[in-house]
């Protein structure tokens, strides 16, 4: 269980990582008009942010506390998602860009040395 | 068109039209820089710039270019209006190498220009504006440019160094003959048994998404086409035990060619330089691909010089969610929440359809409008094509079978 626990969270934290620089990626590639390259990551984003919702809820449950803010991001979904179906490209950029990329950046690591 | 102007968070003023954001609502300069240093081709001759808007993309344009011709277009007097109340660049359209256009007929007027067309200035003019066809058109075209640069340039080294025979050879070699051009569309399902039954009194060219499914239906096409440089279309002749002709473009995925085991044709497509060029010097013809493999396949079948066409499975749009037929290598279901726009159908429904599908659908009707060839088009629940009408199996029987 404790292997499984911490493999979980150097995933969360490898990913969390990683995130901010894809929200800008994400962004760029809208602004430029690679719309096909722009939504096949936003499908990843959202795959991978449920990811991360999940194992924050599981590695809560088993004591390891980190708040999230589940809500926020299910917020930021739901605003791409409309962004998406009116086709109003500029503004799922700014979202990436300046509210995601952010978001993400300022969300705390787990400690490995929790586990020790 | 609505115009709205509001303060961005950097203090920039910003632009929404008809309630589509053009500039970013953060940093709106540095967004329209982004992309006309991404977009810019230096080699071309001039430039237009479609939208002007607050004229922060021509501003970085002319950074980029003090010479050449920069055309800008704008789409009413209200958007310069609204341009010369609120832009600090205000210099920028009276800089000696630009000129202002308003809402003037663009076609065929700037050979070799480059045309920058932000897609939020499409989006915001909407399907309904007359240009909007036109520049959609172009669009897509640069757009999958941009996807497949790279991969079509070493296709085409590739496929040059097959030796493989060019198209010369098959010129007007099919005049007074019918031809069944199968396309993977919904409706290629319901028409199995008529191709079937009349596969041997026509020259049945289908598209490589929908070899596999005659295969299985007993149906062995005289030839397939396969354009596509990704080598996702690997998938489409891979293991089909099929020895009939190939004919692929050019820019095709080159170790799809080299998997085919029976006669291979070699296809240079206009528009596309290196082909261009390789075509002047090797007096090879060039065929017009209108973007997608059917519509290269009807410019093929024209060269070749068939008196009848059918189309089958040439939907160029899709009932609720199926893009393909249910076994096609193609077939992708689309995401339910998409908002699609309609065309008439055949059958008198409206049916949905695809930026891309519907640009197809435009080339067909420009193509039917100029050729002399007999068209038909089989797919009921597919989008009507001016030009094309539909045909039912028993007029397909007795046009064929008298």
């Amino acid at each position: 269980m404790e292997k499984l626990i911490k493999e979980t969270i150097e995933s969360y934290n490898e990913y969390l990582l990683k995130l901010p620089l894809g929200c800008q990626e994400i962004a760029d590639n809208i602004r430029t008009d690679n719309l096909s390259g722009a939504l096949k990551s936003i499908l990843e984003f959202s795959e991978g942010a449920g990811w991360l919702i999940n194992a924050n809820v599981l590695l809560e449950k088993n004591s390891f506390s980190n708040p999230l803010n589940p809500e926020k991001i299910n917020e930021f979904l739901t605003e791409i998602n409309t962004g998406l179906e009116i086709q109003d490209y500029v503004l799922v950029a700014d979202m990436f860009e300046y509210e995601i990329k952010p978001f993400f950046e300022e969300s705390s690591f787990y400690r490995i040395s929790e586990l020790m | 068109m609505i115009f709205d102007v509001q303060l961005a968070k950097n203090g920039e003023y910003t632009l929404s039209v008809n309630n589509i954001n053009i500039y970013s609502m953060y940093n709106p300069r540095k967004d329209a820089e982004k992309f006309i240093i991404q977009a810019y081709n230096r080699d071309a001759e001039g430039y237009v710039l479609i939208g002007l808007g607050l004229g922060y993309h021509l501003e970085q344009l002319i950074k980029m270019n003090k010479k050449k011709k920069i055309f800008v277009l704008a789409f009413d007097k209200q958007e310069i209006e609204v341009f010369n109340k609120f832009s600090s660049r205000k210099h920028s359209i009276v800089a000696d190498n630009v000129e202002l256009i308003i809402e003037g007929n663009l076609r065929g007027q700037f050979l070799n220009f480059q045309m920058l067309i932000p897609f939020a200035v499409m989006k915001a003019i909407g399907y309904d504006h007359h240009l909007y066809p036109y520049l959609e058109d172009i669009k897509i075209r640069q757009m999958s440019n941009n996807t497949f640069g790279s991969i079509m340039k070493e296709n085409f080294k590739g496929n040059i160094d097959n030796n493989d025979t060019s198209i010369n050879s098959l010129y007007k070699q099919y005049i007074g003959k019918s031809a069944f051009l199968i396309s993977a569309g919904p409706s290629l399902d319901s028409s199995m048994n008529i191709i079937e039954e009349i596969q041997e009194k026509v020259f049945v060219l289908c598209v490589g998404s929908a070899l596999k499914v005659l295969l299985e239906n007993n149906i062995y096409p005289d030839a397939v086409i396969i354009t596509d440089p990704s080598p996702l279309v690997m998938k489409q002749i891979s293991d089909a035990d099929y020895d009939g002709m190939l004919f692929y473009l050019a820019t095709a995925n080159h170790e799809m060619t080299l998997t085919h085991v029976g006669e291979r044709f070699i296809i240079f497509q206009e528009g596309y330089s290196l082909s261009e060029e390789f075509s002047k010097t090797h007096s090879i013809p060039l065929l017009e691909t209108g973007g997608s493999v059917a519509t290269t396949a009807f410019s093929l079948l024209e060269y070749m010089g068939f008196e009848k066409i059918f189309l089958f499975g040439q939907d160029l749009g899709f009932i609720g969610t199926n893009t393909h037929a249910m076994n096609s290598t193609s077939n992708v279901k689309i995401q339910e929440t998409t908002i699609f726009r309609k065309v008439i159908a055949n059958s008198g429904e409206y049916i949905n359809t695809r930026a891309d599908l519907d640009s197809f659908r435009r080339w067909f009707e420009k193509k039917a409008s100029k050729t002399s060839m007999k068209l038909y088009n089989t797919a009921l629940s597919g989008a009507k094509i001016e030009g094309i009408p539909y045909i039912n199996e028993n007029e397909i029987l007795h046009i064929l079978c008298k």
